[in-house]
C-alpha cells in the first residue's frame, strides 16, 4: 500500500514536471533576436545605463549627461529588462534607446573625440579577448579599407563587402562612403560607449597588460580620415548589435593579419587563451595517444633466455613476447618451451618420411633465407602458429635437440656454418639408416653394454639410440636396482617377476617391450634408423666401465665359486630355499644352485639370466651380436650333455675381454659355465631367455 | 535614476526565533518553539511554491554555465543571449525542484522527514539513466 502511494506520489510529481518544462519550451521557444547578449568573459550586457553585470549591478553608467536626458521609462523599463521578459512582456528594444539618444549620442562622441587624450575606455574589466577582438576588428578595417579606397570611393551603394560589418537596417543612418563602413567596422565587439580612439593618446585598458599592444602605426587613422565624426556615433550605436554578430570566420582575416604583425613585432609575446592551450593540451594528449598507439612492441633484442626458463610471457602481450619479430633463426628460441614440446613430440613422432620431406626444406631455407625473415614481422599471433607448423622448425628441434637457446650470435654466419654441419650430419644419418633400416638401436640399459659391445668386434658395436641417453638413465637405474635385487634373492618370486618380464615372441620390436621401455613401434623403427651401427654418440661410459667392471667383479666371484664346486654337482636347490644364499653374488656356489636348475621349468629361472642380464637384453637388439657367441658357443662346448643351445648374446664382446684377460684356464671355465648356464636352461632356454627379460 | 527595486530577498532563518521577539508570547517550551519552526518552515514552503520566480543568483549560475560551457568550446568564451540564461537557469531549477520533491517522497517512505543523499540517489536510479543519470 505504502508502494502504490508512493509510486503514485511520484508520477503525480513527474507530470508536474513535464507540465513546468512544456511551459518553458512554450516561453522561450521566440528568437529573442533584440536580446541583450551576455559576454561571458565579463558576464556582463550593455543597458542603456551602461555597462551591467549579469546579475549584478551596473558596472559602469554612461555619461551622466546621457542618462539624465533619458525618458524614465526607459530606464525603469531597462533596470531589470530581461526579469521583465521573462515575466512575459516583450524586452525593450535596446536600439530604440540608441534612436532616441542618438543626436545625445553624437554629442558625446564628438566631444570624445576632442578629447581623445582624456578618454578613457569605458570597459575598465577588458579582458584579455576583448582587447584583442578590437585589434582585430581594427585590422579588419584596414584590410577593407584598403580595398575600399582601391575600388574607389565613389561608390555610394550600399555593398555588403565580406569584410564589412553588417550594416544593421535600422540603423537611421547609412554610411554612404565605404569608409565609414571601415571605420564603423573598427569600433570593438560590444563597445557602445566609446571606441578607442585610435591615434596619438589612447589609453590601453588597466588589463591589457599581457597583450602586445598593435603597433600605433597600424592603427587606423579615426575619423579625421574620413571626415563623418558626426555619423559616427550612429554608426557605431547601430552597429553595437552588429559588432556583437560578428562571426569568428569574418574576423578570421584581421586575426590573421594582426597576428602575424604582433608576431612580427614582438616575437617573445604569448598571444595566448584558454582555448589556445586546451588545444594544445588535446593535441598534446592525442599525440601520445597516437605514440603509444603505433608503437611495435619489438622483443627481438630480449635474451632468449626467458623463454629458456619457461616462464609464461605477461598475459598481456603474449604473443607479442613471442616475438614476431625475428629471423629464421630465431624462432628455436623465441618459442621457447613450446619448442622443447615440439622436439620431444617430433622425436619420438616424425617418421623417416616426415625427415626426408622436412630435409628438402631445410635447403630451401638455407639457401633462401631471406624468405622467413618477413614471415617474422607478421602479427605476432599469427607468427606463433606459423611457428608452430612450421617444418622449420620442427626440423631444428630434430636436428639440435638439446641446443635450443641460441643468442644473437647465432644468427651470425657462425650459425649458419654449424647449422649447415648439423644438416650435413643429419643426412648422413638419415642416409646410413635409410640403407640399413634393419639395424636396431640398442636401448641402452646402461652404458655398459656400450663398453662391452665396443670392445668386441667392431661390426657389433651398437652404440644407443639417438638421444637414448635421456631413456637410458631410468633404465639404468631400474636395471641396477633389478641387479642387485637378483643378486640379493636369486630365487626369490623376484626372479619371476624379473622373468616374467621376458616375452616369448621372437620379434625384436615386442622384445624391446618386454624390457619394458615402453616404446612405441614407430619409435622403434625411429630409433633404428636414426642410429648408425658404425657411429657410437657420446655415453656416459665411466659409468658404464664402473657397472661393467662391477658386474665383471661379481662374474669372476662367481665363476670361482662355481670352479670350486664344479665337482660337487650341486643339487637342485628351491628357490625360495636358498634364495638369500643365492641371492647374494658373493654366494659360494651360486653357480652350482644356476646349474642345478637345469631342468626346465624349475622355479627359479633367475639367477643365470639375472647375473647376465645384458645379455639377454642384448640379444633381440643386436642381432649381430649374436654371431660372435655362435661362434663362440662351439668352441666352448665341452660337455657333451650341453645340447647344442639357441645362441644367447651373453656377453660376447665381454667374455671376449674377459677371456682374453684370463687365462685360457679360466677362459675354458667359462666356457663351460657358459654352456650350462645355456644347458641349464635348454630346453626352453630361449622361451625362458624370452620370458625372463631382467628389468633394471 | 529611479529608486532602485529592492530585489525579493530570500528567506533567511534567524538566529533567535521570531517568537522570542513578539511581545506579549512567553518563549514556551521546546514542543511549543517546535510548533512554532515548523508552521514557519511549512509557511515558507508554501510561499516558495506560490513563487515564479527564479531561485538561484544569477551571477553565480552564470559562472557555473561559463564554465560547462568552455569545456564544450575548447576554452572559447562564447556570448550567450540573456534569455537563453534565464531558460537554462529556469529549467536547471525545474529539475532540481522535481528531483528534490521525488527524493523527500522516498525519505518520507522511509519514514524519515530529514533527507539524505542516499534519497536523492535512488531518485535518480529510479528514474534511469536518461532522466536520472542524464
Amino acid at each position: 500500500m505504502e508502494g502504490d502511494s508512493l509510486l503514485q506520489a511520484l508520477g503525480a510529481s513527474r507530470r508536474r514536471f513535464q507540465k513546468q518544462m512544456q511551459r518553458l519550451f512554450a516561453k522561450y521557444d521566440q528568437a529573442f533576436e533584440d536580446a541583450p547578449v551576455v559576454q561571458m568573459t565579463t558576464l556582463t550586457y550593455q543597458t542603456p545605463q551602461g555597462l551591467r553585470i549579469w546579475g549584478g549591478r551596473l558596472v559602469k553608467e554612461m555619461n551622466q549627461g546621457q542618462i539624465q536626458d533619458l525618458p524614465r521609462k526607459m530606464v525603469d523599463r531597462n533596470e531589470d529588462p530581461v526579469q521583465a521578459s521573462a515575466s512575459g512582456s516583450p524586452p525593450p528594444c535596446m536600439l530604440e534607446g540608441a534612436d532616441v539618444d542618438s543626436c545625445d549620442m553624437e554629442a558625446t562622441f564628438s566631444q570624445e573625440h576632442r578629447d581623445a587624450g582624456t578618454l578613457e575606455p569605458v570597459l575598465l574589466l577588458s579582458p584579455l579577448k576583448n582587447e584583442l577582438r578590437r585589434k582585430y576588428l581594427t585590422q579588419v578595417d584596414l584590410l577593407l579599407r584598403e580595398d575600399c579606397c582601391a575600388e574607389g570611393t565613389n561608390d555610394g551603394e550600399e555593398k555588403d563587402t565580406p569584410g564589412a560589418l553588417v550594416h544593421s537596417p535600422t540603423s537611421p543612418s547609412s554610411p554612404a562612403c565605404g569608409c565609414n563602413r571601415c571605420v564603423a567596422a573598427e569600433s570593438p565587439g560590444g563597445l557602445s560607449q566609446l571606441p578607442s580612439p585610435p591615434g596619438e593618446n589612447h589609453v590601453p585598458s588597466p588589463h591589457s597588460s599581457d597583450t602586445a599592444s598593435v603597433p600605433r602605426s597600424d592603427r587606423p587613422s579615426f575619423p579625421g580620415a574620413c571626415g563623418h565624426s558626426l555619423k559616427h556615433g550612429q554608426s557605431l550605436e547601430a552597429d553595437d548589435s552588429d559588432i556583437c554578430n560578428v562571426t569568428i570566420s569574418e574576423l578570421y582575416a584581421g586575426m590573421l593579419h594582426s597576428m602575424s604583425r604582433l608576431l612580427g613585432s614582438k616575437p617573445s609575446c604569448i598571444i595566448s587563451t584558454k582555448t589556445s592551450i586546451l588545444r594544445h593540451w588535446g593535441s598534446r594528449g592525442r599525440a601520445k595517444h597516437r605514440s603509444r598507439l603505433n608503437k611495435t612492441f619489438c622483443r627481438v633484442g630480449r635474451p632468449p633466455r626467458r623463454t629458456l626458463k619457461g616462464t609464461p610471457p605477461p598475459t598481456s602481450e603474449p604473443a607479442q613476447e613471442r616475438g614476431p619479430l625475428r629471423d629464421c633463426q630465431n624462432l628455436l628460441p623465441v618459442t621457447g618451451h613450446e619448442t622443447n614440446f615440439q622436439m620431444d613430440t617430433a622425436l619420438l613422432e616424425a617418421g623417416p618420411a616426415q625427415l626426408h620431406r622436412v630435409s628438402p626444406v631445410w635447403g630451401e631455407l638455407e639457401k633462401n633465407p631471406q624468405k622467413y625473415p618477413p614471415l617474422a614481422r607478421r602479427d605476432p599471433r599469427a607468427g606463433r602458429h606459423h611457428d608452430q607448423e612450421n617444418p622449420y622448425v620442427t626440423l631444428k628441434s630434430l636436428i639440435s635437440p638439446v641446443k635450443i637457446v641460441s643468442k644473437r650470435g647465432f644468427l651470425q654466419s657462425e650459425g649458419r656454418s654449424r647449422s649447415r654441419e648439423i644438416e650435413v650430419q643429419f643426412n648422413h644419418l638419415y642416409q646410413d639408416f635409410s640403407l640399413h633400416p634393419r639395424a636396431v638401436p640398442m636401448l641402452l640399459p646402461g652404458p655398459s653394454a656400450v663398453e662391452v659391445y665396443s670392445g668386441g668386434s667392431p661390426s657389433s658395436r651398437v652404440p644407443p639410440a639417438f638421444g637414448s641417453h635421456q631413456l637410458g638413465t631410468p633404465i639404468r637405474k631400474t636395471s641396477s636396482k633389478r641387479l642387485s635385487k637378483t643378486f640379493e634373492n636369486p630365487g626369490s618370486g623376484r626372479c619371476r617377476e624379473a622373468g616374467a618380464h621376458f616375452s616369448p615372441s621372437s620379434s625384436k620390436m615386442e622384445a624391446v617391450q618386454s624390457l619394458g621401455l615402453r616404446v612405441s613401434g614407430t619409435d622403434l623403427g625411429m630409433f633404428q634408423k636414426s642410429v648408425s651401427p658404425r657411429r657410437t654418440l657420446s655415453l656416459p661410459l665411466n659409468w658404464g666401465r664402473e657397472h661393467y667392471e662391477d658386474i665383471k667383479a661379481s662374474f669372476d666371484r662367481l665363476h670361482q665359486k662355481y670352479c670350486q664346486k664344479s665337482p660337487r654337482q650341486p643339487e637342485a636347490p628351491s628357490c625360495s630355499g636358498s634364495a638369500p644364499e643365492r641371492a647374494s653374488v658373493e654366494a659360494p656356489h651360486p653357480r652350482g644352485d644356476w646349474l642345478g636348475q637345469s631342468k626346465p621349468g624349475s622355479g627359479c629361472q633367475g639367477p643365470p639370466r639375472l647375473s647376465w642380464p645384458q645379455w639377454h637384453i642384448k640379444s633381440p637388439l643386436c642381432p649381430t651380436v649374436e654371431a660372435p657367441l655362435s661362434a663362440l658357443l662351439p668352441v666352448a662346448r665341452i660337455g657333451p650333455d650341453s645340447p647344442a643351445k639357441r645362441p644367447r648374446l651373453s656377453d660376447p664382446h665381454g667374455y671376449g675381454r674377459w677371456a682374453g684377460s684370463h687365462s685360457s684356464q679360466t677362459s675354458r671355465r667359462a666356457g663351460p659355465v657358459v654352456l650350462e648356464e645355456a644347458g641349464s636352461l635348454s630346453p626352453n632356454g630361449g622361451e625362458r631367455k624370452r620370458k625372463e627379460r631382467p628389468v633394471f | 535614476m529611479g529608486p532602485r527595486r529592492r530585489k525579493p530577498e530570500t528567506p533567511r532563518r534567524s538566529a533567535t526565533p521570531r517568537t522570542s521577539t513578539r511581545r506579549g508570547v512567553s518563549p514556551g517550551t521546546p514542543a511549543r518553539q517546535t510548533r512554532r519552526r515548523t508552521s514557519l518552515v511549512l509557511k515558507e514552503i508554501r510561499k516558495l511554491q506560490k513563487s515564479t520566480n527564479l531561485l538561484l543568483r544569477k551571477l553565480p549560475f552564470s559562472r557555473l554555465v561559463r564554465e560547462i560551457c568552455a569545456k564544450f568550446t575548447r576554452g572559447v568564451d562564447f556570448n550567450w543571449q540573456a534569455h537563453a540564461l534565464l531558460a537554462l537557469q529556469e529549467a536547471a531549477e525545474a529539475f532540481l525542484v522535481h528531483l528534490f520533491e521525488d527524493a523527500y517522497l522516498l525519505s518520507l517512505h522511509a519514514g524519515r522527514v530529514t533527507l539524505f543523499p542516499k534519497d536523492v540517489q535512488l531518485a535518480r536510479r529510479i528514474r534511469g539513466i536518461q532522466e536520472g543519470l542524464g
